[in-house]
């Protein structure tokens, strides 16, 4: 009897001695991955990747972590001193936070920074320093209706197009429907962004290139605005809500309106939305003079400054965004399209070829992201464009106003 | 003669004061019916688009009214989304099950698990601590009796967002963050409560304490035998406003409790389903979780309305 205790307890020991000496070899770093939730499907992408990346470095543990009402949630993260080890950030976000001091500087960490779609690693350049690899974008393109343009006995838009047809087509297709509703031509937001793409084309900008002078107040800003103010005051185009809708993609979707400029976001928007929706897409409108340009909106993946476990947050960014690992997402199709310019093919296979224009424009794309406080001049000309719209401001005043405010949040 | 005509005068006053009370009461229910339609709508909007696939949410007008046949698929044979026209019309539309079935893929059961387990421990903890800590500060004189009182009042005052980065981390420091008692411990009592019961207790006639205390009764006794079942209402009231509060609550769970998806309450969840981006909002599952949030208050309230009602004319307040 025991001998047969002590056969045991010898069998236990050893058992324990193992397992501890198997824990002593796997030292397991565990790692928090911040984000917010866009769709189903993509959040279980994400956590395809991350499984996938779990296997290729079994040391490192991975917790998806993601919430609702990010901007507030990752704001108390940071307030307590212990934010997640990698976490979104809105291009929009990046000069707040890299002013913070939240971000770890990426420019010496970042792998095959040259894969990279120039214009998104420019987006996540702040002073000099390349801080968060991307992590998808969307670009705005030109949607158009099939069915009203050809009813309307209108070719269908092309890269070649530019604002002079982009007016005539719109004209040719202002109407009225089956049921006595209004249709307009073009579906313009009283939005900054939505607007941008017209002063890029025309040459003009918001700020210099180092953010120091407000370059708004030029001919080229003001005749931007007086085109995109004189659509809807000839009564072509008109915001969303002058077709009963909340937002561009679904005045486009119901059909109150035979053009848009929305994102990559309008993909989904459509095809599950609106079926059966005979629709297209080509660049935006060119300036008659030549002039390309459009807006990027991207994310990237932030490793904290404070994290702990920096090298393995690192190694974790910069898997989900090489060309392995972002492969994972591009395959599956989703609106948003890969970071690099190796994945277009896979994406454009899953997606569809016809999709091709959203990703021809990335290399004419501008950034969204301005100073920080700039929020207060966006809210500015918003209100002056919605004026404008109505007729009660003049396009060169909204642009004298909005150059004043930005010149406020420099010399702040 | 006379008085036959002074009794027909009568009853022609009678009949217009009756004819002009008939009008009134028509042009009053009128109007009440109006408000009430639109009060109902709505609910009735988010009922029906609960029913309906994605494409027929979407599309307008939306129509209200269900008809057969029931429970229909939203993709076609080959997988592909049906238009909005293939079931529904402008005024009528198939139901389906889809948005729900979404939503109990998603967590939902366990979100309303925990929310009424929240909302219950929560409300619970509350009626015990506000009305012991009420009592004592309208009976029992001890120091600092009325400096005490008012610096809960002063909490009150406090805008709740101003509170949110310093309790998270507090909580933070106590590792109860993503935790049950993380959300519970710092809701288990609050200013509002024991404010309420104090104004209560302080209502209720002292001689029916002196009686209980010359039959012997300890002070503890008294509180448990006599006081407390006086304050029903008041009990009621407290129960009626936690509960609602603590099932709605946003904020608090959100910075308490995000970090944890199998901890998160029905509204975070809503909200999560909701996304970044309004773009992808799968509106159908939205809306489906939208009446399985507000269907146990909804039923609740019918229920207690009674209560309800005496619960805001005896506080004064608004939950």
């Amino acid at each position: 009897m025991r001998k047969v205790h002590f056969l045991t307890l010898a069998a236990l020991l050893a058992l324990v001695v193992s397992g501890a000496g198997a824990a002593f070899a796997r030292q397991t770093t565990s790692l928090v991955l911040m984000g917010w939730s866009s769709s189903p499907e993509e959040n279980n992408a994400l956590n395809r990747q991350v499984e996938a990346f779990m296997e290729a470095y079994p040391d490192i543990e991975v917790e998806v972590n993601l919430v609702p009402d990010y901007d507030t949630t990752i704001q108390a993260a940071f307030a307590s001193g212990d934010p997640p080890d990698v976490f979104y950030v809105d291009s929009s976000k990046l000069p707040d936070w890299a002013e913070a001091g939240v971000l770890d500087v990426g420019t010496e960490k970042i792998e095959d920074p040259d894969g990279f779609y120039q214009s998104l690693v420019e987006v996540f350049t702040y002073n000099g320093e390349f801080y968060c690899p991307p992590k998808d974008f969307s670009t705005m393109t030109l949607q158009y209706n099939k069915d009203m343009f050809d009813a309307a006995g209108l070719d269908y838009p092309t890269a070649d197009w530019t604002w002079d047809d982009l007016r005539a087509a719109a004209e040719a297709l202002t109407g009225t429907n089956d049921q006595g509703q209004t249709v307009l031509g073009l579906v313009t937001p009283p939005n900054f962004e939505r607007w941008l793409p017209f002063l890029y084309q025309a040459g003009g900008s918001v700020l210099n290139e180092d953010w120091t002078e407000v370059t708004l107040d030029s001919d080229e800003a003001r005749e931007a605005l007086e085109f995109y103010v004189g659509l809807v005051r000839d009564g072509f185009a008109g915001p969303p809500s002058a077709v009963d809708a909340g937002w561009g993609g679904e005045a486009f979707g119901e059909g109150r309106v035979a053009m848009a400029m929305e994102g990559n976001w309008v993909i989904t928007f459509l095809l599950n939305g609106y079926p059966d929706l005979n629709w297209g897409v080509t660049e935006l409108p060119a300036h008659p003079s030549g002039g390309e340009a459009t807006m990027a909106f991207t994310v990237c993946y932030g490793v904290a400054a404070d994290s702990d476990n920096q090298d393995a947050a690192w190694t974790l960014a910069n898997y989900l965004t090489s060309e392995e690992g972002a492969r994972m997402v591009a395959e599956e199709g989703f609106g948003v399209m890969p970071p690099r310019v190796a994945l277009a093919d896979a994406w454009l296979a899953a997606r569809g070829e016809e999709f091709k224009p959203f990703i021809d424009v990335a290399e004419v794309a501008h950034k969204w992201q301005f100073p920080v406080g700039f929020g207060d001049v966006i809210d500015t000309f918003n209100a002056g464009l919605q004026l404008a719209f109505e007729g009660q401001a003049l396009p060169e005043d909204v642009i004298f106003e909005t150059a004043a405010a930005a010149e406020e949040v420099l010399s702040r | 003669m006379a008085t036959a005509i002074q009794s027909q005068g009568v009853v022609t006053a009678a009949r217009r004061r009756s004819v002009g009370r008939l009008a009134l009461a028509t042009l009053g229910w009128t109007v009440l019916i109006a408000f009430a339609l639109i009060e109902i709508l709505p609910f009735a909007f988010t009922v029906a688009n609960s029913f309906k696939c994605l494409p027929a949410v979407q599309s307008y007008p939306r129509a209200l009214i269900p008809v057969p046949p029931f429970g229909v698929s939203c993709v076609s044979e080959e997988g592909a989304p049906l238009p909005a026209r293939a079931v529904s019309t402008p005024t009528t539309f198939n139901p389906t099950l889809q948005g729900y079935e979404e939503i109990f893929d998603a967590k939902l059961p366990r979100w309303f698990a925990n929310t009424t387990f929240f909302a219950v421990v929560i409300t619970v903890l509350r009626l015990v601590f506000d009305s012991m800590a009420g009592y004592a500060l309208a009976r029992i004189r001890f120091p600092g009796n009325r400096l005490l009182f008012y610096s809960i009042l002063g909490t009150m005052m406090v805008p709740p967002v101003v509170l949110l980065i310093p309790r998270f981390i507090i909580l933070k420091h106590l590792a109860m963050l993503n935790t049950y008692q993380g959300l519970i411990v710092p809701l288990a009592v609050d200013a509002f409560g024991i404010f309420l019961m104090k104004q209560f207790f302080e209502s209720v006639p002292g001689e029916i304490e002196e009686a209980a205390m010359v039959d012997g009764a300890s002070r503890f006794t008294m509180f448990l035998r006599v006081v407390l079942p006086m304050a029903t209402p008041a009990l009621t009231a407290l129960a009626i406003f936690s509960f609602q509060g603590t099932w709605n609550d946003f904020l608090m769970p959100l910075i308490i409790l995000s970090g944890k998806s199998d901890l998160w309450t029905l509204p975070l969840g809503l909200s999560f389903l909701r996304g970044a981006y309004g773009e992808t909002l799968r509106w159908h599952a939205f809306l489906a979780g939208s009446v399985l949030t507000t269907l146990p208050l909804a039923l609740i309230f019918f229920y207690f309305q009674r209560y309800f009602v005496e619960g805001i004319s005896y506080s004064g307040l608004k939950g």
